[in-house]
Formats: C-alpha cells, structure tokens, sequence
C-alpha cells in the first residue's frame, strides 16, 4: 500500500516537474489579454512599482520574473504616488510607452496589510484543520479526530457515489422495476 | 482574492450550509476543501525563493493553475485513507478559490492551460480589497451561529 503510494507520488511529481516545465519554456506565448472582458488584442497589461511621477504619466518597473526590471512609460492623467504598485492596461504605442486604459493603483501598507491578513486566515485554516484531523507518522497519513456529532460520517468510507445519490437512485429506479414486474 | 481569510471563510460558509442538507459536508471534510482552497497559492513559495536569488515565479506559476492544483490535490490526497472522496473535497476547495480569484484585476490567470493560452479574469477587485473579506467574515459568522443553534438543537 505504502509502496503504491511512493509510485503515484512519484508519478505526479513527474507529471508537476514537467508541467512547470513547459510553461516556463513557453512563456512569451502566453496571452497577457483578459478575454473575459474582451479587451482589443493591442490591449497591454503590465504590473509593476512606480518609479517615477510625470505631470502626463508616471514610469512603472515591471519584474519580468527573472530578476531583471523593465521601465514602461504610462501615459495617464490618473494621479498616482511613488512607490505605490499598479497595474496598468492600455495600448502599447511604442516599445516601453503604454497609454493607459484601466490603472488600478495599491498602496505598499495595502501590500503589508494583506500579508498579516492572510497570516491570520493561515492559522484560522490551522485551528479548524487540526480540530479534526491528525498526522500520524507511523502509518504517514492523516487521521480523522474526532466525528461531529450533527454532520457525522457514516462509519463506512463514504463513497463519493453516494454523495452524488447515484446510489440512492438506482434504489429507487430498482423498486420502481419490481413494483412493475409484481403487477405484470 | 486579496487574502486568505475570504478563501478559507467563503469555502467554509458555502460547505456549511450545504452541511445542513448533505451529511457529506462534515466539518473534517470542510477542512479539506479549506486546504484545497490554499493549493493555489503553494506557488507563492517562489516568494522565499526570490530573497535568495532564485527566480521561480515563473516555473511555479502552473502550481496556480488547474492543472497544477488538480496535481497537487492528488499528492495531498495520498495522505489521506479514504482518497477519492477527500481527493473530490480537494478539488472543490480549488474551485472556490479560482472563482474568488477571478474577480482580480492582477494581470488574468490561463486558467485553460495546456488546452488554450487564454488569460482570463473579470478584473473588478483590487489584489489589496478589504471589502470583500469584511463581507466574508460577516457571511462566516452569520452561518456560525445558524450552525450552532442548528447544533445544540
């Protein structure tokens, strides 16, 4: 059982390995336009840190995740302050100069204050996680604690078949069968 | 979303009140599909990576991907016995928070990846929107107390 698991684990790793792979490896041909919204095809999205305030713009260092910056030009009116991230979208006129569209602008405290938020929504998910379930080292598996006593399981495994009521179903598709062939 | 408290709240809220209906929803397998809810955001390691130098962002963007989180979820649920079933809570957990997330206004998800390389967002929320997780603790504690009162009943 052990060693199955050691091979499906293996198995997937793999499958993860090569997955990130090949998005790495095709990176530029992935599409940075929202299509939910349907943006032109012309449309630019790019996020970054403001650099630098114009009176007709700012300058936004975009991280192209490798560790070096590219600067883009924003051509804007909306009023924006240094050091604040934003992610602009907007037309690319030339190179590095975008005429922005759609700014949203997020305070570096904002940053800070999403970062202590979701630390507190990590330990919520622990509270509530280790309320109910425990690692057990010697069989490397989680274990169940203790069963709720309103939405308790049934003490067989539950199956997921009878979540979809597959199983009541055909119970009743059955029944209906045999009321049929006692008239007949 | 913005943080993690609408993800493990909204999941949370949703799988109660359906736990008033279906007995599936218990609280031990609602804490699995708030683990499945956190599978995307594994990718965010990159974050540690990136105070030494190494820039995997990239490399581990799939992990906040579908199919990436479906892979995941498949790891984690070998840890469990009962597989299927905690693997299906995973999964569930992982649409909660590409729902949420598709709200950003961050820059879109390929959420079709391998299939398509589409982006795609709705893009009304800032990444840093408070709103939404005052909205979501007040949605989780009105449902609390329904639980409660539904429990020492």
């Amino acid at each position: 059982m052990r060693f199955n698991r050691v091979i499906i684990a293996s198995i997937l790793i793999l499958l993860l390995f090569l997955v990130c792979s090949n998005y790495a490896s095709n990176e530029e041909y992935h599409s940075t336009v929202n299509e939910l919204v349907f943006y032109s095809p012309d449309n630019q999205l790019v996020s970054g840190i403001i650099t630098e305030v114009y009176p007709d713009g700012f300058q936004v260092s975009v991280d192209d995740k490798k560790g070096n910056y590219i600067n883009y030009r924003v051509i804007t009116s909306f009023k924006v302050e240094l050091s604040d991230g934003a992610y602009v979208l907007g037309t690319l006129n030339s190179p590095n100069v975008i005429t922005g569209e759609k700014i949203v602008t997020v305070k570096r405290s904002e940053f800070k204050f999403v970062i202590i938020r979701s630390i507190v929504g990590f330990i919520l998910f622990l509270i509530i996680f280790l309320t109910y379930w425990k690692f057990n080292f010697k069989t490397f598996n989680f274990t169940r604690l203790k069963e709720n006593q309103r939405f308790s399981q049934p003490q067989n495994p539950q199956k997921i078949s009878d979540f979809l009521g597959v199983r009541k179903m055909l119970c009743i598709f059955l029944n209906f069968l045999k009321k049929i062939l006692r008239r007949k | 979303m913005p943080d993690w408290i609408p993800h493990i709240l909204i999941p949370w809220t949703l799988c109660t009140v359906l736990g008033f209906k279906f007995k599936q929803f218990s609280q031990e397998n609602i804490a699995v599909v708030l683990m499945g809810a956190l599978i995307p955001d594994i990718f965010k390691i990159y974050l540690l990576f990136n105070l030494n130098g190494i820039y995997l962002e990239n490399f581990l963007t799939p992990i906040h991907l579908p199919v990436g989180s479906i892979i995941i979820a498949g790891l984690i649920s070998l840890l469990f016995t009962n597989r299927k079933s905690i693997f299906f809570f995973l999964i569930l957990g992982v649409s909660t928070h590409f729902l949420l997330d598709l709200l950003l206004f961050n820059g879109g998800m390929h959420l079709l990846y391998p299939f398509s390389p589409l982006s795609l967002q709705i893009g009304i929320i800032s990444a840093t929107d408070f709103n939404i997780t005052i909205l979501s603790i007040i949605a989780a504690l009105v449902v609390y107390f329904i639980y409660k009162k539904q429990d020492s009943n």
